[in-house]
């Protein structure tokens, strides 16, 4: 063996995963994969079933049926889910919600720190230490004894993505990050995943910043109705999207940008 | 109005605080696993504690008191040392609290926000951390204002027990009141009761707002 980098593999494997809500059939049938490094950005109309499949992801939704490969472990929904399967899943996969979801009764050092300890069984000091780290990597180590309700919305979605990073996890999901936030504050956001994303992180992204999808992503996938419409290269896609569907969405969205 | 009738109704007060304390923390405690019924995915568990919820609060305290009291000494007289009117106040206090705070801790639990679940979810934490760091420490937060006012209202309540014999303020009101044939000691008795209040009332507040202070 040598120490260059792994050759790239398949990081995220859905197949056939579907998803009802009592008969309202939310994801039908849908397959995807991606590989490790790779960045893909999923954009498809409000109601596409996007943040339903980003959390099928990680198990948060439990399909109806399909399976879910991450980074080596495999989940047959069918099948009961073991807690240990589940929690392994769980442990190779960070996301990060729209509405951040800090702590708000704990110091910005301690969300970060205490997943750590209770998840990998880290020391309080090691924790910390990791915690401080990662808060100077997104610029807001000045923030550390703070409650998160004393940062702005664009300094609680940087700590949301340090606290997710901090359990070292192969796959990181976002689902519109910067939805949330003000234009500006977006853009700290998107700088802090670019980087991310430079360094070669395996990324799925939720997103309406067509900007960002263009620029940052390495594969664009068009949902809609529960269902992949196109999928493949962003130039592709935005230049010469194949379905009047994603022309129509992209046009809608590019009109309010 | 003597100084001797202020002495002999403050005999009352330890028993007061004593019955509202152990009655209300007893109470508090019951209440969780009860929360958990409520809760439940299995909705025989959950009609069973929303049952109970409901006939307990709906069953007067003074009722409670006598049915606990008297209740097992007409099945077996040799009960009567064990339902003594302490224990009896006591158990009937913590079992009508239980209910009240179940429901205040529900009321906690739906103002946490689901995205605080599966934030701690999606973190990979465990059920149990799940609750007792994450949730909990937010359902305190919210719980505190209703379920003072729900003790203070208890030390009022706590009055009740005078009819089955505990000693607390008013029970030493009204033998006060009747051996003098004077209302002066009820009124000093109200007296204490407000003396009580005001600084549980006071401590709930600050405890509040230093909670507020440190998450806003
Ligand atoms: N918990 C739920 N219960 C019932 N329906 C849901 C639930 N979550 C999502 N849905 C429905 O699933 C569809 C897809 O939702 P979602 O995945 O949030 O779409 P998107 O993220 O693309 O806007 C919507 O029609 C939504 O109403
Ligand atoms: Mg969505």
């Amino acid at each position: 063996m040598t120490t260059s980098p792994a050759l790239p593999h398949d990081a995220i494997v859905l197949q056939n995963v579907e998803k009802q809500f009592g008969d309202h059939v939310v994801l039908n049938n849908v397959s995807m994969s991606v590989s490790s490094g790779e960045v893909v950005a999923l954009i498809g109309p409000s109601g596409a079933g996007k943040s339903t499949l980003l959390r099928c992801i990680n198990l948060l939704e439990r399909p109806t049926s399909g399976s879910i490969t991450v980074e080596g472990v495999t989940i047959q929904v069918d099948h009961s889910i073991k807690a240990k399967e589940l929690a392994a899943l769980r442990s190779r996969v960070g996301m990060v919600f729209q509405s951040f979801n800090l702590f708000p009764h704990l110091t910005v050092l301690r969300n970060i720190s205490l997943p750590q300890q209770r998840v990998l069984g880290r020391s309080q000091a090691e924790a910390e230490e990791r915690a401080m780290t990662l808060l100077e990597r997104v610029g807001l180590a000045d923030k550390a004894k703070q409650y998160p309700g004393r940062c702005s919305g664009g300094q609680q979605q940087r700590i949301a993505i340090a606290r997710a990073l901090a359990l070292d996890p192969k796959v990181m999901l976002f689902d519109e990050p910067t939805s949330a936030l003000d234009p500006e504050l977006g853009l700290e956001v998107l700088a802090v995943m670019r980087e991310l994303a430079d360094e070669g992180m395996t990324m799925v992204v939720v997103t309406h910043e067509m900007q960002f999808a263009r620029d940052v992503s390495d594969h664009v996938v068009v949902m809609s109705d529960g269902a992949i419409l196109e999928e493949g290269k962003p130039h592709e896609i935005f230049a010469s999207p194949s379905q009047p569907r994603t022309r129509a969405f992209l046009r809608a969205v590019l009109d309010r940008q | 109005m003597t100084v001797d009738t202020w002495q002999i109704v403050a005999q009352g007060i330890l028993g007061t605080l004593q019955l509202t304390a152990v009655g209300f923390a007893l109470g508090a405690l019951l209440g969780l696993p009860l929360l958990v019924l409520r809760i439940s995915a299995a909705w025989p568990l959950r009609a069973l504690a929303r049952t109970y919820i409901e006939v307990t609060r709906g069953v007067p305290l003074i009722i409670w008191l006598f049915l606990i009291y008297n209740g097992p000494t007409q099945i077996d007289p040799a009960l009567g040392s064990v339902f003594t009117s302490w224990r009896s106040a006591v158990l009937a206090i913590a079992l009508v609290s239980a209910a009240y705070m179940a429901e205040i801790y529900r009321g906690a639990l739906r103002a946490v926000k689901q995205g605080q679940f599966e934030a701690s979810r999606a973190l990979g934490m465990s059920r149990l951390d799940t609750a007792t760091r994450v949730i909990g420490p937010q359902m305190v937060r919210v719980a505190i204002p209703s379920s003072a006012s729900y003790a203070i209202g208890l030390l009022k309540d706590s009055s009740l027990a005078s009819t089955i014999g505990v000693f607390e303020i008013t029970y030493y009101a009204s033998v006060a009141s009747s051996n003098t044939a004077s209302v002066t000691p009820f009124f000093v008795a109200g007296i204490y009761y407000v003396a009580l209040t005001f600084p549980s009332a006071w401590a709930a507040r600050s405890l509040e707002g230093y909670l507020m202070k440190r998450t806003a």
